[in-house]
């Protein structure tokens, strides 16, 4: 061999030793039932993540079963996605419905739970769905083809409530619309901001308009508006409603400065601090406005106003949305997966969700954190509805906001803001037909 | 270079020199082309032109990343001139590529021309490079904690008795927020690899400019451009490229990384593409992204090439 065929031979043996070891990024995982691969949207050193840990330890103590878990984190799905067509997919996922539907349902990627619900928790007795409150999971979407919507077990409960401050005398939970605008004015008076609202937050400005459309025409109104590709469902009187009550708090000036410029999370953080008085936000706002809290705050949530004199009476459905175990169709330990969640949903293990991790479970046998028991006791009385039924990020990103943002900010008014959502609500159409 | 001589000469040589002739050094050069050349144009091919066709293949179909993919021709093409944001995305990129291009070339040459003669330049070059080394995300998030409304720009401001400020980081005001902020990070590379050139420059031309009565603009323009014309035209390409990236900059500047993106009207074409591919709870489009990313790339291209052609000079011999 000459020279130059021993430099050709070594720079080839280079390039392949390169892309093998390029390609052997990726591990097996065996389907003898003893072990399961779960891929898990938390990282490692969250409260969530320590929770299930200790729960894992146990699970694979009592039973044998070994769980490979990957902490991906929130971008989960879209790790899931590519594994999707190979055989290496995860036997068990979690993440919040609305992040599951398009890699797992949609496409009818995901296995049908309802042995689990069936079956008792590990240790228990009794159909799991007893246990739980299963009218949480009313708004979910369908599995295509009438899979129904046991594609899901949800071990994490959030809403959306307005917070306020139980310490502030000044301050209380409005039951009726007209209350809150009371308050607010009350507030005006003493030269205090009565809600604070960070801008640039598409979907927390927007469920002002969403939860007021639901309180005026139903449930309907906005799903039909989103979802609608004609566009029409935005002609609704209870939209143009809706939106003349969210540009009066901003004309009374209801609003503390600052919301049409802030970078998140400025303005919840000032409503911590007592800047003002309400707050619209998910259950996860004591835990990330802890911090800020002024001395003395007491977290308090209220159901949004629940009722507008002559409309609809005493509509009262909360938003939900709900975080949980799916297993993937092809998983190849699927029997394993179904194991560890009839484990996990066991009244002992899940409760660290709450005690530990401070969040609320779909068991009404679980305590809630000290902080949500109001927001406990508001799930389990009222419906649960979808925040912004129907939307997906594109759609919040190319529709709702641009037009939205011009209400919110005083910019616009009804008319013109409903102008411009239609328009834009056509393109996104076209361009998506 | 040395070694693609020695390949060309083996296709398109003269005639005359025939294999008989050639020297053992050319022998040897010619044999080593293809073990050398081999393995970076295998990469090549695998990492970038295999994608681009793949690319270009996927804005032909409907694909969700997973399932399989289904014919749609055109149509990804004319959801793209269908949407309003698209073209606002391409002109956004275009208004980073053309305004703040200029503002950085003007800034650039002002300061190579007041550091030209300035007592301590290496150390002030130095000072306005360094933000060039520093990664954008910072000046993103840098943003926030001036521009805020309860944040030090309003603070400083509120001190000095203005009670009403500017909504600095309202969504009208973020993209010329955003193109300030690339003008001050990009200038002082570009003054870096100027004032090289322009360093070059042998001194008794001003010297003799001067003695002719030239003033400042005159040297500038008689002078220091057409000598420095050459490093200016790969400037401008080096440019065009770095503004068609821009991406992480607007990413983090116009709203919080973990929730949301940026408001819409802020996004690049990199951002539309990002968006629409990643977004979350959607299903990705692939072919649109595709098509998106395609006819950004195109459009960049047919720019280069143009702005090659206007910039075209011959080259001046000093």
């Amino acid at each position: 061999m000459s020279h130059t065929g021993i430099r050709t031979a070594a720079a080839a043996v280079t390039a392949v030793a390169v892309l093998a070891s390029v390609a052997g990024c990726g591990s097996g995982g065996g389907s003898d039932g003893k072990s399961l691969r779960y891929w898990s949207m938390w990282t490692e050193n969250e409260p969530q993540a320590e929770v299930l840990k200790s729960a894992i330890k146990d699970f694979t103590k009592d039973t044998g079963i070994k769980v490979d878990v990957q902490w991906q984190g929130r971008t989960v799905m879209e790790k899931l996605a590519p594994t999707l067509t190979t055989g290496k997919v995860p036997d068990l996922v979690d993440q919040s419905d609305d992040k599951m539907y398009p890699t797992l349902i949609a496409s009818g990627r995901a296995k049908d739970l309802s042995g689990v619900f069936d079956r008792p928790a590990t240790g228990e007795k009794g159909p799991l769905s007893s246990k739980l409150k299963m009218s949480y999971m009313d708004y979910l979407r369908e599995l295509p083809d009438g899979g129904g919507k046991k594609w899901m077990v949800p071990y994490e409960v959030t809403s959306v409530n307005l917070w306020y401050d139980g310490a502030d005398k000044s301050v209380k939970a409005p039951a009726t619309w007209d209350d809150l605008l009371d308050t607010c004015a009350q507030l005006k008076k003493k030269d205090r901001a009565c809600i604070s609202a960070d801008g640039d937050q598409p979907v927390y400005i927007g469920w002002w308009l969403d939860y007021l459309a639901d309180r005026i025409g139903g449930d309907g109104v906005m799903k039909k508006a989103i979802t609608d590709k004609s566009g029409k469902g935005w002609d609704d009187p209870a939209v143009k409603e809706a939106a003349e009550k969210v540009r009066e708090l901003v004309d009374k000036g209801y609003l503390l400065k600052g919301f049409d410029a802030s970078k998140y999370p400025e303005q919840q953080n000032r409503w911590a601090e007592g800047k003002a008085a309400f707050n619209l936000n998910g259950s996860w706002l004591p835990t990330e406005t802890a911090k800020f809290a002024k001395k003395g705050f007491d977290v308090k949530a209220a159901p949004f106003p629940s009722a507008v004199p002559g409309k609809g009476g005493k509509r009262n459905a909360t938003d939900v949305r709900l975080f949980g175990f799916a297993v993937p169709k092809q998983a190849k330990n699927a029997a394993a997966a179904e194991k560890f969640i009839s484990y996990f949903m066991a009244k002992k293990r899940l409760d660290g969700i709450a005690s530990k991790a401070g969040n609320i479970t779909p068991r009404p046998d679980i305590e809630a954190p000290p902080v949500l028991k109001d927001v406990k006791e508001q799930l389990e009385s009222t419906p649960s509805r979808e925040q912004m039924p129907g939307s997906v990020t594109d759609y919040v990103d190319k529709v709702f906001y641009p037009a939205y943002k011009e209400l919110f900010f005083g910019e616009a008014t009804p008319d013109q803001f409903l102008a411009k959502i239609k328009k834009l609500h056509t393109a996104y159409a076209k361009a998506r037909r | 270079m040395a070694v693609l001589t020695a390949g060309r000469r083996e296709g398109g040589g003269p005639p005359a020199l025939s294999r008989n002739r050639e020297t053992p050094l050319a022998i040897k050069r010619r044999r080593l082309f293809w073990p050398f050349v081999a393995p970076s144009l295998a990469f090549l091919a695998l990492f970038y032109i295999g994608p681009l066709l793949f690319g270009i293949w996927t804005s032909f179909h409907r694909w969700d990343g997973f399932s399989a993919m289904e014919w749609n021709g055109l149509g990804s093409y004319r959801a793209l001139i269908d949407d309003p944001f698209f073209r606002t995305s391409m002109l956004n990129t275009f208004k980073i590529l053309v305004f703040v291009g200029l503002a950085v070339f003007v800034l650039a040459f002002a300061l190579t021309m007041v550091l030209r003669e300035m007592a301590g330049k290496k150390f002030v070059r130095a000072v306005i490079f360094f933000p060039h080394i520093v990664n954008a995300m910072v000046f993103g998030v840098l943003a926030g904690f001036l521009f805020n409304p309860g944040g030090l720009v309003n603070s400083a401001l509120s001190a000095m008795g203005v009670q009403d400020p500017p909504k600095w980081l309202g969504s009208d005001n973020i993209f010329p927020l955003i193109m300030a902020t690339m003008v001050c990070t990009s200038t002082g590379f570009y003054v870096a690899i100027i004032m090289a050139a322009v360093d070059n420059i042998p001194t008794y031309l001003y010297e003799d400019a001067e003695l002719a009565g030239a003033g400042a603009f005159r040297k500038f323009w008689h002078i220091t451009l057409p000598l420095s014309w050459d490093v200016v035209t790969v400037c401008a390409v080096l440019w065009t490229i770095s503004s068609v990236k821009v991406f992480e900059l607007v990413l983090v500047f116009g709203g919080t990384f973990t929730t949301n993106g940026p408001p819409i009207e802020t996004w690049t074409s990199a951002l539309y593409i990002y968006r629409n591919a990643f977004a979350g709870s959607d299903i990705p489009q692939f072919g649109v992204v595709c098509a998106a990313g395609i006819t950004s790339l195109v459009l960049v291209a047919v720019f280069t090439v143009v702005l090659r052609r206007l910039m075209r000079r011959d080259p001046v011999e000093y």
